[in-house]
Formats: structure tokens, sequence, C-alpha cells
């Protein structure tokens, strides 16, 4: 033990309430004190040369930190005396605003360090080493690095004298075990600290498992992996493609709105100039109108005037012929006609008086002279006879006369009534004519009007704008049907490309798998030759060379291949130490190679293959999300163009669906309108027929009536000649019965005269044969004379009035005929003149029918254009609608709409509407979309209520763009890498972490064998103190465990690109029970508030103490054993045990000449006879026991140092020696 | 067929007079529900128990045949007060359609410039603050299984919502007689 290392002296400098103390503790060491005196104090100073660090000394939060106590001076040091062997040297910690270490090669000196009773600054104190040439080291600066030349892990050679003992990484445990057990000594022991310290012991703080980092990958892939879901769900794909539709259908009700409010706007401007044109054109026709009708009017009254007259002359001529008649029936009521006749015998009976006279006074002149009397009778009787005859022939004359001039006043008559005749038939048979010539030309005009309408092409502008669209539409089809196919075939050969990718990668992918799998077989192979090799090593060769043969690494290990050393029937025996010969030849072996290996480099090598292997999984998985984003880059720029293709497929569809609708409008409206023209031909064709007809019979009827106004005239000249012969006839016999009359009369007379004459004769005769008078013949011509003079009489009564009736006769009776032809032709001339204005009234009806006609139609669009500009006015231009249109109504131009602007306003707020009603259900949709995703889903699908309707949109042409793009198979590789990569994670670091459960086993067993030399065989106080594990019962640690069997069940079927596809019934079927393996761990996480799984997680331990008659059975904790003094021998020999196996397990086997501290405090209760066995206990295990004891007792005297605190007068602790060197050692 | 092992989770949700939507978070409870025959499997499993699994559009319910006057009486009550809830969100600009999301924040500036909302949320809570009114009246619909809160500010209108406008939707207000004829 000469060379032995030890911590062999603490000193204090003006370190808490001391101002200098130095103490030396280089065994058992026990500190009395009462309380508050700075035994804890020194304590955690020497815990502090252990532990180096300031927070895991049991340091209350409420106190005052380590430093702030501990170094209050610039000039504070603890200076800790390493012996080594009789070598001294010490390490200074000292603060400059934190703690630094400064290891010296000197033993401690005290005036290094204070002159003149004071302790001088760590610069004066390098100054006197250096005046002492005295080495010291550099600065320390972190305690790690302290750590590091303490427990000689520390890879710079110049500090390897400063080490304490020699260990290995796992040195932690040390310094870890010693602040525990200073730390816990009074509480229970429980299985979690030995956990800890068994899993410090062989793990570093690099196999546990951060459960934070993967509670929140896990967490991350969860609600990726429910994102994902979320968008896969039956009814939100449902949804997707209703917003995808509704999005289109919003969108083309804004194209077609925007094309109606051009619409509108172009009928607006044309409604206008149209309100204008048309309201001049009607104010022009209405004008004319007027016009026409004033013209009319005027000639109407002309005609009115011109009848008038006729008809009061026809009146005239009426009353005239009334007046005949009246005076006709006065005159024969008053019996003209024998008036007449009496005055026409008045000149025969006044020659009949005169005679009759004559004869009378002759008679009764007397009877002279009878032959004179008879002389004169007979010349009387000639005289009258002569003048009978003269008188007669006056008569016959007269009446020659009359005849003559009867005659003449009839052929005058009958020439008159000719020409009248053929003037009436002439001025007739002209307007027959006239009229005949004019339905002639109106009938060359009709049939003109025929060729003209067989030849009109009706409604040519509504036609040839129809015409025009149709044309417009079929080359638009032939263009569209041309720009279909091309996109078709755009779109077929974008998919073929697609396809091709896909197919690509596929098998890219495959011979990658296949590659990566063949490098997996085999770095597993050569996993699973370490492990048979580590399974064996500690029966084979290599066990026994690492337990017996130090360094056989640079021997043996240079000439045994591996299969010797691991050959487990070699039997090897040392014979000989120190003889480096094979089979007693020496070789140099200086330039060799070691084959062999240690256990570490084995486990490195194993390890470093699993992370090949790890590597291989990482770059599979990396190269799948690489392929999978390449895939998805190269599809979206497909799915894109697709799309846009796709899109103005649609479009075109649309284009053509609605060209098809307008198509069939415009065939309907086409033939239609051909129809109504064809109607209207045949129509006006009809009427122009009937009017030919009309017209053809009418001049037939002109003709027939011409006809028959020859013959009528013919007749009519016939019957006047007829009538001027029966009349002439007529005149002539009344002539002729005059005359015969007279001749009659005069034949009588003339007889009579021969009677007279005779009877004259005969008288003369008898006269004078008689000579008397005879006087009754004289009274017979008395009484002729009376009669006569009475018949002149009546005759002179009588005259005036046959005066008065000749002169009607001549006037009124004889011009009746006349009279009647004057009516007769005066009412014709009215007839005609009805007929002709008639014929003027008709052309007039017509014309102004025409122009009534067209005012009402030109009325009718102007109307029409001011209801529809009114109806805009009114009920339009006030809404939002319109304001949100404005832009487009008023640039567009001016053009005819067909459906007018009433039909457009109509159409437009039918849109509007039908607009808002599929953006409420959009709005509806999206919000019941967005709102199944969780608020902050990784897939962006987030809706903003108060940014308006733009926001909507915004998120349907998101949603169409990550449709096209395809952009779910990013987040979908992305979830398949982060769900591959954490259950490779998981498994891998699973593996590490259970790598040491042989080793655990390994160290509980030598835990265990240990406990059972703590038997105190002296005393037999514990029976014995066991030890066992048993499997963990860290439910987090069962689910990751789950993970890692299912990724070794599984190891190429999991983390597919696709985590969602249903192709396959068996992956998908892993694919869901691997992520329910994830989601578990995730709930099991959150549920436990485990932050990591360490290597303590992967085992329970259970201690079994026996104690006199106590058995605690297999317990967790060991809280009481037995009486307070027995429970901490108990707990002491315990931490004693576990400190000497971390001891034996940290540290190399042949480098064990180091003694450490046990600090454990307030042992006053420990008997005597026991703390002795204690006390050996742990000596046994190059221990030494630093104890605290309140009161000086006997206890102290096992210590081999035993030292007193007190406080001085300055209130300085002193801490004084009380014994040197135990008595009883 | 066997009952799902959601079943008591799903019974003790229904049973406290809570819905279960299909876009909540206790979706998957609804798809459960859904899957397959187990709606019917479940409303015979639950008929024994006395009550009726009912289900709307997305969402399920419990209903009990003979309850209490009292109990009626006070879900009268309530319904009247969701019924005036029901009116204040639907006076605002964005409506209380499934999936909707409300900001509490949001509400409140909403209500802050709209004086017909301000009036509607005074006769609705009496708290101070205008925040606290809007939460309190989102906290109660989120209560009754209409929203539900997501996180401290917003609330997400809930399939549920259906059940609530379907009730309302039934009710026909009559005219008295006197109003008839005056």
């Amino acid at each position: 033990m000469e060379n032995r290392r030890i911590l062999n002296r603490i000193i204090f400098i003006n370190i808490a309430n001391t101002d200098y103390s130095s103490v030396e503790i280089a065994g058992n060491t026990c500190f009395v004190g009462t309380n508050n005196m700075g035994k804890t104090t020194l304590q955690r100073a020497i815990l502090f040369f252990y532990s180096a660090n300031t927070r895991g000394l049991g340091i209350a939060s409420s106190q005052k930190t380590f430093e702030d106590y501990y170094f209050q001076y610039p000039n504070s040091y603890i200076i800790y005396e390493i012996a080594a062997g009789d070598e001294r040297f010490h390490v200074m910690v000292y603060r400059n605003n934190k703690l630094f270490y400064r290891f010296v090669e000197n033993e401690f000196v005290q005036e290094h360090y204070i002159t003149d009773k004071e302790a001088l600054l760590p610069k004066a104190v390098l100054t006197k080493f250096n005046e002492h040439r005295v080495n010291y080291s550099d600065q320390i600066e972190t305690f790690e690095r302290y750590r590091n030349i303490i427990y000689g892990a520390d890879p710079d050679k110049k500090y390897k004298k400063f080490a304490l003992m020699k260990g290995n990484a796992n040195y932690h445990n040390i310094p870890l075990a010693i602040t525990s057990i200073f730390l816990s000594s009074e509480s229970v022991i429980r299985a979690e600290f030995v956990k800890e310290c068994i899993a410090n012991s062989i793990s570093s703080k690099h196999t546990t498992i951060e459960l934070k980092t993967i509670e929140r990958q896990l967490r991350q892939f969860t609600e990726r992996y429910h994102d994902i879901e979320t968008f896969f769900r039956k009814e939100n794909t449902q949804r997707g493609d209703l917003i995808r539709d509704n999005f289109s259908h919003i969108q083309q009700l804004k194209v077609k709105q925007r094309a109606l409010a051009k619409e509108l706007g172009g009928a607006l401007k044309y409604a206008e100039l149209q309100k204008d044109t048309i309201g001049t054109q009607v104010h022009e026709r209405k004008e004319h109108l007027a016009k026409v009708e004033n013209d009319f009017r005027e000639r109407e009254l002309v005609h009115r005037d011109e009848n008038k007259e006729v008809i009061q002359e026809i009146g005239a001529l009426k009353s005239k012929l009334k007046e005949a008649d009246k005076k006709q029936k006065e005159y024969e009521d008053r019996n003209i006609a024998d008036l007449l006749r009496e005055a026409a015998e008045k000149p025969q009976l006044l020659l009949e008086l005169q005679a009759r006279e004559h004869e009378y006074a002759t008679l009764t002149a007397g009877f002279s002279d009878i032959e004179q009397q008879f002389k004169t009778l007979f010349d009387a009787l000639e005289n009258e006879k002569k003048e009978f005859e003269h008188v007669l022939n006056k008569t016959g004359l007269q009446l020659d006369k009359k005849f003559n001039d009867d005659k003449n006043d009839l052929i005058e008559s009958h020439r008159k009534e000719e020409t009248a005749l053929k003037e009436r038939h002439a001025a007739e048979a002209d307007r027959v004519r006239e009229l005949k010539t004019q339905k002639e030309l109106e009938r060359k005009d009709a049939s003109y009007r025929e060729k003209e309408i067989q030849q009109r092409r009706y409604f040519d502008h509504e036609i040839s704008l129809l015409k025009g669209h149709l044309e417009d539409l079929a080359k638009r089809k032939i263009e569209r049907a041309s720009a279909l196919s091309v996109k078709h075939n755009n779109v077929d050969s974008l998919r073929k490309e697609g396809e091709h990718i896909r197919e690509r990668n596929r098998i890219t992918s495959e011979q990658y798998i296949e590659k990566n799998k063949q490098e997996a077989a085999v770095l597993e192979e050569k996993i699973k030759v370490i492990d048979e090799k580590l399974s064996v090593h500690q029966h084979a060769f290599f066990g026994y060379l690492q337990d017996n043969y130090p360094d056989w690494y640079e021997t043996i290990g240079k000439v045994c291949n591996e299969e010797i050393l691991f050959n487990k029937d070699l039997n090897p025996k040392l014979l000989k130490k120190g003889v480096d010969a094979l089979y007693g030849i020496q070789l140099d072996l200086s330039q060799v190679k070691v084959y062999s290996k240690t256990l570490e480099e084995y486990e490195q090598e194993r390890s470093a293959t699993r992370e090949q292997i790890a590597a291989l999984n990482q770059a599979f998985l990396e190269f799948r999300e690489a392929q999978a984003h390449e895939e998805q880059s190269k599809l979206a720029g497909i799915g894109k163009k697709t799309a846009q293709l796709k899109n103005e497929i649609a479009q075109l569809d649309y284009e053509a669906a609605q060209d098809a609708t307008k198509e069939k409008q415009y065939d309907l409206d086409f033939h239609e309108w051909k129809r109504k023209g064809e109607e209207q031909r045949e129509q006006e064709l009809v009427e122009v027929y009937t009017h030919h007809d009309t017209l053809k019979k009418e001049i037939a009827t002109l003709q027939q009536q011409l006809e028959e106004l020859g013959s009528a005239l013919a007749e009519n000249i016939k019957r006047v000649q007829q009538d001027y012969n029966d009349r002439y006839v007529k005149l002539k016999r009344t002539f002729d019965k005059e005359a015969e009359k007279i001749k009659e009369q005069r034949d009588e007379k003339l007889e009579e005269f021969e009677d007279r004459k005779g009877k004259l004769q005969k008288e003369k005769s008898a006269v004078l044969k008689k000579k008397g008078i005879d006087d009754t013949r004289i009274k017979k011509l008395k009484a002729n004379i009376d009669s006569i003079r009475k018949a002149l009489e009546n005759l002179e009564k009588n005259g005036e009035l046959i005066n008065d009736y000749r002169k009607d006769k001549r006037e009124l009776f004889d011009r009746i005929d006349e009279f009647k032809r004057d009516r007769e032709k005066l009412e014709e001339r009215i007839k005609q003149s009805d007929r002709h204005f008639e014929q003027e009234r008709e052309a007039y009806e017509k014309r102004r029918k025409q122009l009534q006609e067209e005012v009402r139609d030109l009325s009718e669009s102007l109307r029409k254009y001011t209801e529809g500009l009114n109806h805009f006015d009114n009920h339009f231009r006030d809404r939002a609608l319109y304001d949100r249109l404005r832009y487009l109504i008023e640039e567009a131009p001016a053009e005819y709409a067909d459906a007018g602007i009433v039909g457009l306003c109509s159409q437009l707020l039918a849109n509007d509407t039908e607009f808002h009603t599929q953006f409420d259900k959009f709005r509806s949709n999206i919000a019941e979309y967005a709102g199944r995703f969780r608020p902050d889903n990784h897939l962006n699908f987030k809706v903003n209520p108060a940014a308006g309707d733009l926001e909507y949109e915004r998120f349907a042409a998101y949603l169409e763009d990550f449709h096209n793009e395809n952009k779910i198979q990013i987040s979908i590789a992305e979830v398949a890498k982060s769900h591959g990569m954490l259950i490779d994670a998981i498994a891998s670091k699973m593996k590490a972490l259970t790598e040491h459960k042989g080793r655990i086993n390994k160290m509980i067993s030598k835990m265990e064998s240990d406990f059972s030399k703590a038997s105190f065989e002296g005393s037999r106080l514990i029976e014995y103190i066991k030890l066992k594990s048993e499997d963990s019962e860290n439910k987090v640690l069962r689910k990751l465990q789950r993970i890692t069997e299912f990724r070794e069940q599984n190891p190429f079927l999991y983390g597919e690109t696709n985590l969602f596809s249903q192709g396959n019934k068996a992956k998908s079927e892993i694919d869901k029970r691997s992520v329910e393996l994830l989601s578990d761990l995730q709930k099991t996480i959150s549920e436990e508030h485990y932050e990591e799984i360490r290597v303590q997680d992967l085992f329970e331990l259970r201690f079994r103490i026996k104690e006199g008659r106590n058995d605690t059975g297999w317990i967790e904790k060991i809280d009481k054993v037995g009486s307070t003094g027995t429970d901490m021998l108990v707990k002491a020999v315990i931490y004693i045990t576990l400190l000497n196996v971390f001891i034996k397990e940290s540290t190399e086997k042949t480098a064990r000449n180091f003694s450490v501290h046990c600090i454990i405090d307030e042992v006053g209760q420990i008997s005597a006879s026991y703390l002795k066995e204690l006390i050996a206990f742990a000596e046994e295990r190059n221990i030494c026991l630093i104890n605290g004891l309140p009161n000086e007792s006997k206890l102290e005297t096992h210590y081999n140092y035993t030292y007193k605190f007190r406080k001085d007068a300055n209130g300085y602790v002193k801490v004084v020696p009380l014994l040197t060197m135990s008595i009883e050692p | 067929m066997n009952l799902p092992k959601q079943t008591p989770e799903i019974f003790s949700i229904l049973s406290r007079g809570n819905f279960i939507s299909s876009n909540g978070s206790r979706g998957k409870l609804y798809d459960i529900i859904d899957h397959e025959g187990n709606y019917e499997l479940l409303k015979e499993y639950f008929r024994h128990t006395g009550y009726t699994l009912e289900r709307g559009h997305n969402y399920v319910y419990f209903s009990q045949s003979d309850e209490p006057n009292l109990i009626l009486e006070k879900k009268l009550e309530a319904f009247s007060y969701y019924i005036d809830v029901m009116d204040f969100f639907s006076s605002m600009d964005t409506k209380p359609t499934v999936g909707t999301r409300y900001r509490v924040t949001q509400i409140a500036e909403e209500c802050f410039s709209n004086e017909r909302l301000k009036q509607k949320v005074f006769a609705l809570s009496r708290k101070e603050k205008m925040v606290d009114k809007v939460a309190e009246i989102a906290g109660d619909l989120a209560q009754a299984g209409f929203f539900e809160q997501e996180d401290e500010d917003t609330f997400k209108v809930m399939d549920a919502i259906h059940y609530l406008e379907a009730v309302i939707s039934l009710i026909t207000i009559e005219q008295d007689g006197e109003q008839k004829n005056p």
C-alpha cells in the first residue's frame, strides 16, 4: 500500500466561517462537533473534491450557493492535498467569478498561500510558486476537465500524474455514489438509486432515450398522420370535390356575370343611342301622319262641298219635279184636258158665232130681196166657206207648224238625250276604264310584288345575324374540337409521362431496396458474429486472458487469431508468468499488428455496424423521401399542367355546352325566323294573290261594266231612239189625227156648205116659190148663237188657267224627263265622286295604318329601350351589384343585346342571387372542411373568416392546387419518413439500451456476491442481503419494446412511401398496426410523464435483507431495517458495497492502488462494535469512512483521525485534531 | 358482433347529456359509432339503460322518453337561452356553420363595432368585460356540446349545432287570439 493514492489533507483558507484550517483525512476520519459548527461544510468540501459539482452537494435552493458560501473572498482557497505514496501534490480551488482549479506539484505549504497571517491572492500565490520553483498546472476552468484529471480519464498525458485513480469512461459512478451516500445516508434506500448507479456504471448518458424528443416527434407524427387521415376521409374527399365544384361553378358564375355586365353595358349604350334615333324617327312619322290626316280631312271637306252643290242641284230638281207633279195633279183636278180641247175649238166657235150672227142678221134684215138675199146668202156661204177654208188652212198650217215644231223639239230632245247618254257613258266608261287601268296597274304591282315576295329574304338581318352566330359557333366548334384533341393528347402524354416516372421510380426503389436489404443483411450477419463472440467470450480463451493475463493484446493478441481466442475447448493454464515466448520461442512482435480486439472494440464494432444499419435504414428512408419529393415535384409539374389542361378542357367543354345550347337556341331561332319569314311570305303571297284575284275580278267587273256600259249606251240610245220614234209616231199620229180631223171637219163643213148651198138653193127656190117667211129658223139661229157665246164666255173665263197651264207645261211638265235625267246625272256624279273619294280614303287609310304601324313599332322599340333604361335606373343602379360591376358596365362598347336591358338586369340579379346562394354553400363547405382539420394542421387548411370572401376563394384555389399538384404525396412521404425514422430510432435506441442487460445482470450478481461478504461474520448482525432483478414495469418501455419487436418482425414492410394506400391489405394492416403502436406510445408517454427511458428503466431491482429475525422479503426500497442504528448500519453496508462495485467497474483492475472516502454523517447511533465492523468492512474495500458525530463518545476512537470543531474568539471555526492515528486501528 | 371497446367511454360522454360530433376531438368515437353496424348494436345495447341512442347529421346523443317535468322545464329554459345565443351568433358576419372557428377577441371586436350585437351580448351575459361576456356565451355552447374550445381563444362549431338548428326550426310562433282579432 506504499504507493496508495488518497486525498490526504484538506485545507480551508478563508472558507465560509473558517479563516484557516488544515485537516488530514488520509484514513477513517471522524468529525465531532455540535450543530452549526461546520461539520457538514467540511464534509461537503470533501465531497466537492470527488464530485466537482456545485449543484449536487445537497445545498438547498434557499441557501447561498456553494461559490458564494465557501468563496466569499478573492483570497478564499480550498486546497486538497493528495498523497501518492510518499509524494504529495495538491489542488488549489479558488474563485475568480467562477471556480478554477490548479494542480500544484508540491505538498501544501502554508507560506505559499499566507504571508503575515494574510492569505494571498491567487496571482500572488502563483508568484510564490514561481519563487519557490514549484510546478503547477494551467488553470483548469471546467469541472469536467478537473474530474477527468482526478479520475485519470483526461487524454492529456501531462495530467496523468495528478490522477487519483485510473478510471474508465464510467468513472462518473464513483463521484455519484459518494455523493448519493452523503446525500441519502439517512433516508430510504430506493431500488431506483441502485438502478441508477448500475446504469451509470455501464452506460453513458447517450444511451438514454429522451422521451420528450420522442414524444414531440410522435406528436408531430400523429398530428400529421391525423391530418392526412382527415384529408383522406371519405366525407372530406367528397366535400373537397364539392368545394372544387362549387369554386368552378362560382368562377363560371363570375365569368357569366362579367359577360352579362359587359352585355348590359353595351345594351345600355345602344339603348341610349337608339332612344335618340328612334325618338326622332317617331317624331318624324307622327308629323307625317298628322300631315296625311290633315290633307285627308281637307280633301274630305272639299269632297263634301262638291257634293253639297250637286245635292243642292238635285234638291232643286227634286223640288221642281215635285212641283210639276203637284201642279199636274191640280190641273188634272180642274179638267185641264177638256179645257184645252175647248180652247182649241174657240176659233171655230168664233167663226160659227160670226156666221150665225150674220145669218141671223141676214134673216132678220128683211126679206127684201130674196135674190139678193139669197145671193148674199150664197156669197156669205161662199165667204164662210172661204173663211172656213182659210181658217182651216190656217189651222192646218198651225197644225203643220206645230207638228214640225214638235218634231224638231223631239229631234232636238232626242239628240240632246242621245248626247247626254253618250256623254254620260263616255264619262262612266272613262271612269271605269281609268279604274280598270288603275286596277291593271295594281295587278301589275301585285305581280311585281309577288315576284318580289318570292325573291324577298324575310328577317334577313336577324337570319344573317343568326347565321353569322351559327357560323361563328361552327368555326369555334372546329377550333375547339382541334384544341380539345390537342389538349386530350397532351393530358394523355402527361399521364403517360407520370406513369413512366412512377414506374421508373418504382424500379429504382425496388433496386435500391434490394441493394439496401443485401447490405443490411451483411451487416446483420456481422453483428450476429460479434454477438456470438461476445456471448461466448467469458468461457473461451479470450475470457481467460482478460481475467488472468494483463496486456495480452500486445503479446498473445498478436499471434492468436479469433478462432483460437474464442475457442472454448482450449483449457488454458498459466504455467509461468512474465515469459514472453511462443512455445519457447521469443518473437519480436513490435511490428506485428494485433489480431484480437478488446471487448470494447467488439462492442464498438457492433455499435458501428448497428449504426451502419441505422444509416442504411436512414438512407433508405431518406431515399424514399427524396424519391417521393422528386416524384412529387415532377408529378406536381405534370399534375399542374394536367390540371391546367383539364381546366382548359373543362372550360372548353363548358364553352362547348354553352355553345351547344346557344347553337340549339340559334338554330331554333334561325328556324323560327325562317318559319316566320315563310309564314309572312305565305301570308303576304296570300294577300297578294287575294289582291291579285280581287283585282282580276275587279278588272273583269270593270270590263263587264264597260261592256255593260256600251250595251247600256246602245240600249239607251236604242231606247231613246225608240222613245223618239214612239213620240214621233205619237206626234205624227196626233198630227195625222188632227189633220184628219181638220180634213174631216173640212169635208164635213164642205159637205155642210154644199148642203147648205143646196138648201139655200132649195130655199131660194122655195121662197121664190112661196115668198113666204119662216121664223123657226131664226129662233134656232138665235139659240145657236147664244150657246156659242156661252161657250166662248166659258173659254174666256178659263183662259188664264189655260195660259198658266201652258206656261207650266212649257216650263215644268214638258221638262220632267229633263229634270229626271239631270237628277240622275247629278246623283251619278255624287256616286262617282263618292267612289273616287272612297278610293282616296282607302289609300289614306292604308297609308295612315302603315304610318301608325311604323309609329307603333318604333314607339314599341322606343318604349322597350326607355323602359329598359328606366328599369336600369330604378331597379339596378342603386344596387351594390352595380357598383361592383360598374367598371365593366361603363367600359363596354354599344352593342345590341337580344335579351334587352330588363332581361339582362334580371339575368344579372338572378346570377347574383345564384352566386350568393352558391357562395353561401361554398363558404359552409369550406368552413366544415377546414373545421375538420386541426387549427394548425400542417397541410395549411386554414381559413380566416374575418378576411372576407376572398379568403374562401384563396382557400379553394389552394385546395385545387393542392389536389392538382398532389401535394398530399409530400406530406405522406414526410410522414412515412418520420414514421420509419421514429420506429428506427426507437428500435435502435432500444437495442442499444437492452444491450446493457447482460452487464446489468452481471453487475447485480457482483453486488450480490459482495453483499454476501457483508454479513458481519463476527456479530452475525446481518444474515444476508440479497438482490435480484426483474422485468421492468415501465409502461413506456413496454411500448418501446413492442415497437422494437414490430420493427424486427417487419424490417422492410413498414415505412413505405405511402402509409395510406389501401391496395395491399397485408401492408395496410402492418401500417395500421405500426401507427397504432406509435399512437399508443405517445399516449403512454403523456400519461406516465416520464422524461426519458434510461438503462435503469430496463429492469426492476428487489432487495431482501434478513437481520436477526427480521426478514424484509423482496422489497423495492429499504426503509427501515431494525432499530435506527441497525438501519443506518445496513444502509452504510449497502452503500459501501455499491461504491466498491462501482469502483471496480469504473477503474482498471491493474491500477487499484487508491482509496476513496465515503462520507456518512451522523453515525452516532451505531454501536461501537458494529461501527468497528463497518470500518473494517470499508477498509477491506479500500474505502475510508468520514463520519460526523454530534458529541464526543467512545466511537471516535475507532477512526484514524478525529477532529473537534470549535469556534475561536473571532467566531472562526477551528478544527482541532483530538487524536492522531487511532489507538485501535 | 362485439361491442366496441370504447362503449364505456361513449356511454360516459353521452349519459352526461353531451353530444359526440364527427368534427370534434371525439371524432374517432363518432367514427366508431358510425362504423358498419355499430350504431344499431349500441342503440340496442343502450336501450336497456333507459337511454336511446339518437343520430343526427354527423352527431349522436342520448334521448330519454320519460323525463321529470322539472328537468324538462330546465331543458326548455336552457333552450330559450341557446336560441338567444344562436340569434347572437347568426347576427355576426360569420355565421355559425359547422366547422367555423370563432376567436373570442374577434367576436368582442365585432360586438364593439356593431351596436345590435352589443345589445344582444349585453342581454346574454352579465360579465363586465366584453371579452368575458363573449367567452361566457361561447363557453356555454361548448359546455352543451355545440361548440368545442380548441384553445384559450378559439371555439369551433360542432356538427351538433344541427341539433340546435333542428329544434329551433321546429318552433312555431303562434299568434294569440287577441292579436288575430284586435
